[in-house]
């Protein structure tokens, strides 16, 4: 009798804890889906402190504008959200993507120089763990991170610092640092969300330790606002999604790799979008797109030629 | 001594011109041996003037540090394509424990273009690197006087730093303001 009463307890403490890892799964789930819709959004970013007395802080960053958050791809490992700006109502820029992925493994990591390491993490590293893996305009890589996504006191958070190329706000117009380590914060709320960062600054060399050279508050709020503001990223969205499929399928071939991957930041001194930009309009082949993803990457071993700014 | 002449280097002045100031540079003394300072001093003068190279021509001043103890004073013109740019001076000053550098930049007329904390060894009193403190030192004279409190804000928490650079700006300009005396500006 008394087995069976251990056993009883056994199987229902193996129950309650199966039942409670689907619904903390499901919970997750619902807090990044509570990132799409059509939000007024503002970017707000501060230089706070450095180490070095003379460094000259920049100029505060301010902009704002409506976006659109789409959950493009979903499933109950996996929700990929596109996010596109709205501005003056009518046009439309293709934005960040964000891909979460539960307990997942396969990671990247940026180094330096438009160079991103490719590596796979233990598999109890990442139990119960969400990665993000953030992708810019044109879909190549930018940043990822694993951790876990935190329900406690009515908040619904998650947070992750990792290292990335220069944001798009400074990437063409400074060069006294080269990888933003980001302190990421992404916070559900009654308005929307908020994204909040604590980044620094960092000056890498090879063989060297990184040197700070400033840190960096960014708050940028998402308030929920009706999706009719962003009809027109949801009818750009559906005239362009079949071609940025096929773009996604392209780089994801790409990805599939363990080490480096080095990108050109310009081939006949245009980027990547531009190239993409004419093969959007004619929703192109993916075999169109593989060529021109191909001319931007740099093959191991091969010097970084002129081409690459 | 290098990085500075690395960037002239990039402003083909010829060998003559980067032979001229190695051996005025190696005439500088101690703080030139200082790569940390040398950075600072070499990236304080190129964003201030916003050029890509410079030769400092050594100057004489009275040295200007010697109550605080230190022989790191030094005063030089700033050349750029065998055009005067404007004066230098960078010195050492008494913060709470220790003592900081700076650097006080001149237009051409000897109007304060600039100055700048480059390096304080201490927590307390950092605020003296603020730009907008800063700030309240440009386009003075050689005839006219920092006074802290009056013409120069107090700093709430770092009274003994602030005191210590407007008193070394002070001396700096009177300083100058002989040198103009002696010496024709070019």
């Amino acid at each position: 009798m008394k087995r069976v009463i251990l056993l009883g307890l056994c199987l229902g403490a193996l129950s309650t804890q199966g039942f409670s890892q689907d619904d903390k799964q499901k919970q997750d789930i619902n807090s990044i889906k509570d990132m799409c819709g059509c939000y007024k959004v503002t970017f707000n970013y501060t230089e706070t402190f450095s180490p070095e007395i003379d460094y000259e802080k920049k100029l505060d960053y301010t902009s704002g504008a409506y976006e659109w958050a789409e959950a493009i791809e979903e499933s109950p490992e996996k929700v990929s959200i596109q996010h596109l700006l709205v501005l003056n109502d009518t046009m439309v820029i293709k934005h960040w993507r964000q891909d979460w992925l539960y307990e997942n493994r396969n990671v990247f990591e940026y180094n330096m120089d438009n160079q991103w390491l490719f590596s796979t993490l233990p598999k109890e590293q990442v139990k119960g763990q969400w990665t993000q893996k953030v992708y810019q305009v044109d879909d190549s890589p930018r940043y990822s991170g694993s951790a876990t996504w935190v329900h406690v006191d009515g908040k619904n958070y998650w947070e992750n610092r990792t290292d990335s190329p220069l944001p798009r706000r400074e990437y063409s117009k400074r060069n006294d640092y080269n990888v933003l380590s980001r302190g990421n914060r992404q916070e559900i709320t009654k308005e929307g969300w908020v994204h909040e960062q604590d980044n620094n600054k960092i000056v890498r060399k090879d063989g060297k330790s990184d040197v700070l050279l400033v840190q960096e508050k960014g708050y940028n709020t998402y308030v929920k606002v009706d999706d009719a503001k962003c009809k027109a990223a949801q009818d750009w969205w559906k005239s362009n999604k079949d071609f940025w499929a096929k773009a996604r399928d392209s780089w994801d071939s790409i990805y599939d790799r363990e080490g480096a991957l080095t990108l050109r930041n310009t081939v006949d001194d245009k980027p990547l979008y531009k190239y993409l930009a004419p093969l959007e309009a004619k929703n192109a082949s993916k075999k169109a797109i593989n060529e021109v993803l191909e001319k931007f990457i740099i093959k191991d071993n091969a010097p970084s030629d002129g081409e690459s700014k | 001594m290098l990085p500075v002449m690395a960037k002239v280097s990039r402003l083909s002045f010829g060998w003559t011109a980067l032979f001229l100031g190695a051996a005025l540079l190696s005439s500088f003394g101690n703080w030139e041996q200082d790569p940390k300072l040398q950075e600072k001093v070499d990236s304080a003068i190129l964003q201030a003037f916003e050029i890509e190279g410079y030769i400092p021509i050594p100057i004489e001043l009275d040295a200007i540090d010697q109550s605080a103890g230190t022989p790191k004073a030094r005063s030089f013109k700033i050349m750029g394509n065998n055009v005067l740019l404007g004066y230098g001076y960078v010195g050492e000053a008494p913060s709470m424990k220790r003592v900081f550098d700076y650097i006080v930049l001149f237009n051409p007329d000897l109007r304060i273009k600039k100055t700048k904390a480059l390096i304080y060894r201490e927590d307390h009193g950092r605020q003296i690197g603020s730009e907008r403190w800063l700030q309240q030192f440009i386009s003075m004279t050689v005839n006219d006087t920092p006074n802290y409190g009056e013409n120069i804000d107090a700093i709430s928490g770092a009274t003994i730093s602030a005191k210590s650079m407007t008193k070394a700006v002070g001396k700096v300009l009177i300083n100058f303001k002989k040198y103009k005396e002696q010496e024709p500006l070019n």
